[in-house]
């Protein structure tokens, strides 16, 4: 529901805009802890990584924070999960299944902070779908004078029965696109869903493999990253950014998501 | 009820003076010899008696009480020739229709400007900007398209966001707080292609006035201005033609007598033709345009009888390969009928139909589905001129407006049978009953004193809900068709005050509460098509604002000079702001997506205009500050709101070198508004993101520009008329920061880095006009 905005914030720049890395001086502050947890269907490990936030002009690299107590739970088995590298922690044995709530408890120097995610039922990937166009000057996709723009829809059948959110990730050749796609059925709920994953900074060569991951994931998991999605606004005077909604309590940042999984992968010709 | 109109008369204890002497009335419309045009705002004065004398109305009629016996009256309006009408009150009222002629177009002549030049010194118009149309006409704009809404912003108090940006921010109000009207017809969204072209055809318009909060009692519904724009009624005399071929659009007015001196109308139309020439070079399915199309007819049917009909209809429509298409336009009605019914009591009846609507289609082969979008209202107004004796005139009259919202359905483009999602109609009445007294006891104190009544009911038939403080639906309660949900009623007064000091400069005061019961939604600009307007609800308080203003008004060296300064504070209730990450596309429950506060203003604006002379023009100096306190923004505590712009300056200059060249240039600063930049980042979902320490805790950098204009008359005769005009926007390629992204900078994804989109460097245009 948000590409419609996108579009048209391209449409405004189509014929004169330009572009230009500037220096801005932007404060740093208090390093703020993030934690992020991942339940996913078909993976017997679970992973909680602990990172802090670094300035905007500091490299990306995101200092681990070692030392925490990490268990997670399915209401029945509780496990403790331990360091594996410097603030990742893993444990196996905590078999995800559908429909079932998982507890993630992590305490941090005396601070606890708690989060809980349901594992949705998994709904297929139908398909991947990418069409080559010749780049047309206007229009999604036609930056960086590339010759050939590549529409990527990916198809789903909506169960009827029930609310679903989904999330898509967009890897090229293994490496995480920033591209950021969330999708409910709030308006399709029972049908045939083309999304069309449109990532204007998408570059792609031959021989390069696309994969695309779908997501199901549970309502707060959906909140927190459709939160990023109405960051991109380009208008001048949009809505202003602003942090997303976390489903851990006690910090500011991460999220805690139990989901399923499945990709599908295009080469390109 | 009673006890409001009780109150309304309590309010209004009419200043009659004791009339020693009997007195006679003097009225009639005062129009342009040649084309037969209604001339708004003409001074009426009475020679040797200093102080005497009226403007005509919005309308052209003029109505001046006077003792009984001869008199001289001056008739006057800026760039025409001014009028001695010798008059015998002595036994009888008198009806005088007077026609000016326009001043000789010869440069080379001294031009005699014979209009009351201290106007602005005199009256009690405060955060007031008026437009000449000529002048509008000369400055340089973006590519070749003249824009009155761009021109508006470069005087005092009207700011813009960003390049290109048609957005009005008016003394701290945000672009949804204009009341933007079109022959009285509200027009919701008054931009093209997103901003960058304004939806009036500078063809097709008479004459424009901004009131910046301040407007008098018989316009209501909008907290920061009113821009009130008046169509042409179209030559009564004769048939005229005239157009414009520029580098994005063409434009062409035909107008005429229906009835010589009857009757006549207008047609004025304009469409870019941009993606005509770029289909022929690329053979893609993309569209890109607007059109606008300006209708109007009048017919005088008795003397005192008048009737007007006028239309305006516009659409931009933006398409991607069959894969992506949007449309949105604009359509406004409006009939109305003038009446005189004696040389004081003059009558306006206006039947008004407005409406904006837009639809969003996306295909991808699958489910592909269209969303549609409307707005609109039909609406009365009733309003009286009565002008009581020499020192009292009342304004009085009422408005009603039903409003229905259609807010968003989705329909399936497979089965137009289908509606995936449709959202519940909103029905709402409005009414206004409105008065404003005009007291001018002497020559040195004139006040403006009045009320508006603004009552709005929001109706069934539907399902309303009742929400919790944080906005989850707490109750549903079902309303039959008509039955009231909620109703609120605002009292709204107004007033304003002149001291005139001598002929040449003046002390004002004013204090105006305005209210607004339709709140627009928006996750972008202002100017965004695919805004959702919402109406008071169980949730949703009619927003309102106070301010006060005073100002002083001084002209120098004969009236060449008119400088003002003003300042004011305004004060805002139950403003609207949505929650981070709101849905608010289909979305029956949008009101719980909303936020509440309060916001606040201040500035002091200056404004120097040079009037006649070979060179003319103005500097305007705004400083202000504009602030928000929602509760759940920035702990609660006042924050910069977005179209928070400290200081702002406009130097607009006009030269008329010859008779064939005029040069113009402008030349803007601004500092720049408020924004949200992040404080630092992390990782999440294995990739980078933003950290967020403030709201609007940053500013965009400095914008300036200079544009340069030329205007180059090939010939110009009685009959004939064409030029070409130049510009040139940009002179010094300034590349101002339209937008500024954050992001990972692809050339290493171990840094990031800010990139600045600009746009418009040196962009050139020329425009061939002509007339004839």
């Amino acid at each position: 529901m948000k590409s419609p905005l996108i579009f048209l914030s391209l449409a405004n720049l189509f014929l004169f805009s330009c572009e230009e890395v500037i220096d801005l001086d932007l404060d740093s502050t208090q390093p703020e802890t993030v934690v992020e947890g991942t339940v996913e269907a078909g993976r017997d490990v679970s992973v909680v990584q602990i990172t802090r936030t670094v300035p905007f002009d500091s490299p990306n690299r995101f200092p681990p924070v070692s030392g925490a107590a990490v268990s997670l739970s399915d209401g029945v088995t509780r496990v403790t999960l331990t360091e594996v590298t410097p603030g990742v922690y893993s444990a196996p044995g905590l078999a995800a299944v559908s429909r079932k709530t998982y507890l993630l408890s992590v305490d941090l120097e005396g601070k606890v902070l708690t989060a809980e995610s349901t594992l949705p039922d998994q709904v297929p990937f139908d398909s991947l779908t990418v069409t080559r166009q010749e780049a047309s000057g206007i229009g999604p996709g036609s930056g960086g004078g590339e010759k050939y723009r590549y529409e990527v829809i990916a198809w789903l059948n909506d169960p009827a029965d029930q609310k679903n959110f989904y999330r898509f990730t967009e890897r090229i050749n293994g490496e995480m696109q920033n591209a950021n796609y969330v999708n409910s059925d709030r308006i399709m709920n029972g049908r045939r869903m083309s999304v069309i994953l449109n990532n204007p900074e998408r570059k792609l060569k031959s021989g390069d493999t696309l994969t695309v991951e779908l997501q199901c994931i549970d309502e707060a998991v959906y909140t927190y990253f459709n939160s990023f999605g109405s960051n991109s606004g380009r208008a001048p005077g949009g809505v202003a950014p602003a942090n997303p909604e976390s489903n851990i309590k006690g910090v500011k940042l991460g999220v805690f998501s139990a989901h399923t999984s499945e990709k599908r992968s295009w080469i390109v010709p | 009820m009673l006890k409001s109109v009780l109150l309304f008369i309590l309010f209004f204890p009419v200043t009659f003076s004791a009339m020693a002497q009997t007195t006679q009335t003097v009225s009639g419309h005062i129009t342009d010899s040649e084309t037969g045009e209604t001339l708004i705002g003409a001074t009426v004065l009475v020679k040797d008696h200093p102080g005497k004398g009226t403007a005509s109305n919005s309308y052209g009629f003029y109505s001046l009480t006077l003792p009984e016996g001869r008199f001289v009256l001056r008739f006057s309006y800026v760039g025409y020739q001014q009028a001695d009408v010798t008059i015998d009150l002595s036994q009888a009222s008198r009806k005088l229709s007077v026609s000016l002629k326009p001043e000789s177009v010869s440069l080379s002549e001294v031009v005699v400007t014979a209009e009351r030049r201290n106007q602005q010194v005199l009256s009690t118009d405060m955060g007031l900007a008026h437009l000449e149309m000529k002048e509008v006409k000369k400055i340089p704009v973006l590519l070749g398209e003249q824009d009155m809404l761009k021109t508006l912003q470069l005087t005092p108090g009207v700011k813009s966001l960003g390049e290109g940006n048609g957005g009005m921010y008016v003394r701290g109000g945000d672009g949804s707080q204009n009341l933007i009207l079109l022959d009285e017809a509200v027009v919701y969204n008054a931009s093209h292609l997103l901003g960058f072209f304004s939806t009036f055809n500078s063809d097709a318009v008479k004459d424009m006035t901004l009131y910046k909060g301040t407007a008098p009692a018989d316009f209501g519904g909008r907290l920061a201005s009113v821009l009130d724009v008046k169509m042409n009624d179209g030559n009564n005399r004769q048939f005229k033609a005239g157009g414009g071929l520029g580098l994005i659009s063409a434009r062409l007015n035909l107008e005429g007598p229906i009835v010589k001196e009857k009757g006549s109308f207008l047609i004025s139309g304009r469409r870019t033709y941009g993606d005509l020439i770029y289909s022929l070079v690329d053979n893609s399915d993309n569209s890109l345009y607007f059109y606008d199309l300006n209708l109007k007819a009048n017919y005088q049917i008795t003397d005192e009888d008048r009737i007007f009909l006028s239309g305006y209809f516009g659409r931009d429509v933006v398409g991607f390969e069959n894969r992506f298409g949007i449309d949105w336009g604009n359509r406004t009605g409006t009939l109305r009928w003038n009446r005189v019914w004696t040389g004081s009591l003059f009558s306006n009846t206006s039947l008004v139909f407005s409406d904006f609507d837009y639809q969003v289609e996306t295909r991808s082969g699958g489910d592909d589905f269209r969303i549609t979008s409307v707005i609109k209202n039909l609406s009365v107004k009733q309003d009286f001129h009565y002008f009581i004796n020499t020192e009292n005139t009342l304004r009085f009259g009422f408005q009603s407006t039903h409003h229905t919202i259609t807010p968003g359905q989705v329909d399936l483009l497979s089965d137009e049978t289908t509606s995936l999602i449709r959202l519940q109609k909103k029905r709402a009445l409005e009414h206004a009953w409105f008065a404003t007294m005009t007291w001018k006891p002497d020559l040195f104190f004139t006040v403006d004193y009045g009320l508006r009544l603004s009552g709005f009911v929001l109706t069934g038939p539907g399902d309303f809900y009742t929400y919790s403080a944080s906005g989850s639906v707490t109750d549903t309660t079902r309303y039959s068709d008509g039955e009231p949900v909620k109703h609120y009623l605002v009292a709204e007064p107004r007033v304003n005050m002149t001291w005139v000091l001598d002929e040449t400069q003046s002390v004002k005061a004013s204090y105006t509460r305005n209210s607004q019961n339709l709140h627009l939604v928006t996750n972008s600009t202002s100017s965004h098509p695919t805004d959702i307007w919402l109406p008071s609800s169980n949730r949703i308080k009619p927003e309102i604002s106070d301010q006060i203003s005073v100002g002083y008004f001084r002209n120098f060296a004969a009236d060449t000079y008119e400088f003002s300064t003003e300042s004011y504070y305004k004060w805002m209730q139950n403003q609207v702001d949505l929650k981070n990450g709101a849905e608010i596309r289909a979305n029956d429950k949008i009101e719980g997506e909303l936020l509440f506060g309060q916001g606040r203003a201040w500035g002091t604006e200056f404004f120097l205009k040079k009037r006649t002379g070979k060179l003319t023009g103005w500097i305007g100096y705004t400083w202000s500050v504009t602030e928000k306190k929602i509760e759940e923004i920035s702990n609660g505590n006042w924050y910069p709101a977005k179209q928070d712009i400290s200081h702002d300056l406009a130097i607009v200059g006009m030269y008329e070198f010859s008779e064939t060249w005029t040069f113009s240039a402008l030349w803007v600063y601004n500092t720049g508004n408020a924004a949200t930049f992040p404080s630092g980042k992390y990782l999440t979902g294995e990739s980078v993101r933003f950290f967020y320490t403030e709201r609007n805790g940053y500013r965009m950098p400095d914008y300036h520009r200079l544009d340069l204009g030329a205007t180059w008359q090939l010939s110009k005769t009685e009959t004939y008329d064409h030029n070409l005009t130049f510009s040139l926007y940009n002179a010094y390629g300034r590349k101002n920061a339209y937008t500024i992204d954050f992001e990972v900078d692809p050339d290493n994804p171990e840094k990031t880095r800010a990139v600045k989109t600009y746009l418009f460097t040196f962009t050139p245009s020329i425009t061939y006009n002509f007339r004839f």
